[in-house]
């Protein structure tokens, strides 16, 4: 696939502008959590405009109207931001393209507005949608095994489990406070007030942990 | 390219295999944005249930009545005959859009009776090759192959488990399924020991069903919990013993809607596309498609 900037945008002039935006939108983008909490939202205000702007560029080959084409412009960041890996393998099987980063930088968002002109040039406004629409899910996740395991929590709830109820009752208040919500977390636990009551479900669920995890 | 193949085995009843199975393969094959692959279902389960699911009584009937079944491919076998797959394959459904088809295998009643059989007992160790035998004829056809395997040790699992690449697990959140999860890793073991280390599939991944309603506060606890207890069980199999399981996003709900496609012998795609399970499926296969394309196939963990 070749993405040609001349053929969509039109102008050599226009192109110059787009990259100049570009290069502005990625640079406010990448020094974000570097700045000031209190400038901010002027960077953002500005960031907007920007992005704005130049997405107005990118959709003028494109004959979507401009509500239209924000409402996806929309979706379509999110959709990136929340699944980079998923829409990738989405949008390079679409476009059956062997190796989409290898065209196209998708770390950047005018890379992503690209793609974006790409299909809905090729696929239309409909199929942009419910490629945004698909489920919300994490990218594979960063841990080994696909779900999130707190080590330490559970360290707590094979020990605890061990321990007779009166025993844990004693000891319960020398815990350190955040090993103990953790824990209560992942066993479906609530944080709600911390009573006798409470901490006996707590003590009745690490048993039921470390004697169902036991291998 | 020789397809994938995937099996889907928990030795516990009721986990969703053959909802996981019907399925992911209708994601597979029929999606609009992530389907256009060539994919069969292999029915192994003589309940057949994805056979029944996917092509309804009638023509059911009608191919057990010619046993153009997975049970001819073990009698022609026993036979020392060769078996013509493509005249057993029966079309599901296709997508004029992404060019994908989805093709079933039906199962039949009769391999029950396999197990009698002298020739086919454990300790032979061809009665294991005859699927994957079988499959060689084909597999060029197709970009996935699943296997819904019954919830026992058989001749059909153990046939499952030589022409697989690699293993699902379907698991649904309670204790016996996470026991299930544990017979599996022992079975896994034990026959590999048997006919050697990467001659069969790959415990890969578990795909976590029937998650109940947020709405209900006590089940998503015990949800919670559930996958607690899961995370430490999976983490132990692979610091004691070598097995690195994934565990597949996202958690597919607990609904109705699964057993309204099953009474109307549909697969959830074709019943509602933009039901939230459905999208669940979706959401899934893309997972699991993803997962296979950075695992190279026949690589087994074990220790």
């Amino acid at each position: 696939m070749a993405v040609r900037h001349k053929e969509m945008t039109g102008s050599v002039k226009l192109q110059k502008l787009i990259a100049q935006l570009r290069e502005a939108a990625d640079t406010l983008e990448a020094d974000e959590p570097m700045l000031d909490a209190s400038k901010m939202s002027a960077i953002n205000a500005e960031l907007e405009v920007l992005m704005t702007k130049l997405s107005y560029s990118e959709r003028e080959a494109l004959l979507v109207s401009k509500t239209d084409y924000l409402k996806a412009r929309s979706q379509w960041l999110d959709a990136w931001n929340l699944n980079t890996a998923r829409m990738e393998v989405s949008v390079a099987h679409i476009l059956e393209v062997s190796d989409l980063t290898a065209e196209i930088d998708t770390n950047t968002i005018s890379g992503r507005l690209h793609l974006l002109t790409l299909m809905l040039s090729r696929k239309g406004l409909a199929s942009v949608l419910e490629l945004c629409k698909l489920q919300p899910l994490p990218a594979l996740a960063p841990q080994d095994y696909g779900i999130a395991i707190d080590h330490q929590a559970n360290q707590a709830l094979l020990l605890w489990g061990q321990m007779e109820q009166d025993e844990f009752l004693q000891k319960v208040t020398t815990f350190d406070q955040q090993t103990i919500k953790r824990s209560a977390k992942a066993v479906g636990m609530p944080s709600a007030r911390w009573n006798k009551n409470s901490r006996r479900e707590l003590h009745r669920r690490a048993v039921r942990f470390a004697r169902n995890t036991t291998i | 390219m020789s397809a994938q193949i995937l099996s889907f085995l928990n030795f516990k009843g009721g986990v969703a295999k053959t909802t996981d199975t019907v399925n992911i393969a209708a994601a597979m094959a029929l999606h609009p944005q992530i389907g256009g692959k060539r994919v069969l279902i292999v029915d192994l389960d003589p309940q057949c249930n994805s056979t029944l699911w996917l092509v309804g009584r009638e023509v059911y009937r009608w191919v057990q009545e010619r046993d153009q079944t997975v049970h001819e491919i073990f009698r022609r076998s026993l036979n020392k005959l060769k078996p013509d797959l493509t005249s057993l394959i029966h079309p599901v459904d296709k997508s004029e859009l992404s060019g994908g088809r989805l093709d079933i295998l039906p199962g039949s009643f009769s391999c029950l009776k396999l197990e009698e059989d002298p020739k086919m007992l454990d300790d032979n160790n061809l009665a294991h090759l005859v699927l994957t035998k079988a499959l060689e004829t084909i597999k060029n056809q197709y970009d996935y192959i699943l296997l819904d395997c019954p919830p026992s040790w058989s001749v059909l699992t153990r046939n499952a488990l030589r022409a697989a690449h690699h293993v699902l697990i379907p698991y649904t959140p309670d204790y016996l399924a996470l026991e299930g999860i544990l017979w599996m890793r022992q079975l896994h073991e034990e026959f590999s020991q048997r006919v050697g280390i990467g001659n069969i599939a790959r415990l890969t991944g578990i795909i976590v069903n029937r998650v109940r309603n947020a709405a209900n506060h006590q089940y998503v606890n015990a949800h919670q919990q559930a996958i607690s207890e899961l995370g430490q069980v999976i983490e132990q199999l692979h610091q004691k013993h070598g097995y690195r399981l994934h565990v597949f996003q996202p958690h597919i709900s607990e609904t109705s809607a699964v057993a309204e496609a099953i009474n109307y012998q549909e697969h959830l795609l074709h019943k509602d596309m933009n039901h939230p399970v459905t999208r669940q499926f979706s959401a899934l296969t893309q997972d699991i498609m993803m997962h296979l394309r950075i695992l190279n196939p026949r690589v087994v963990e074990a220790a």
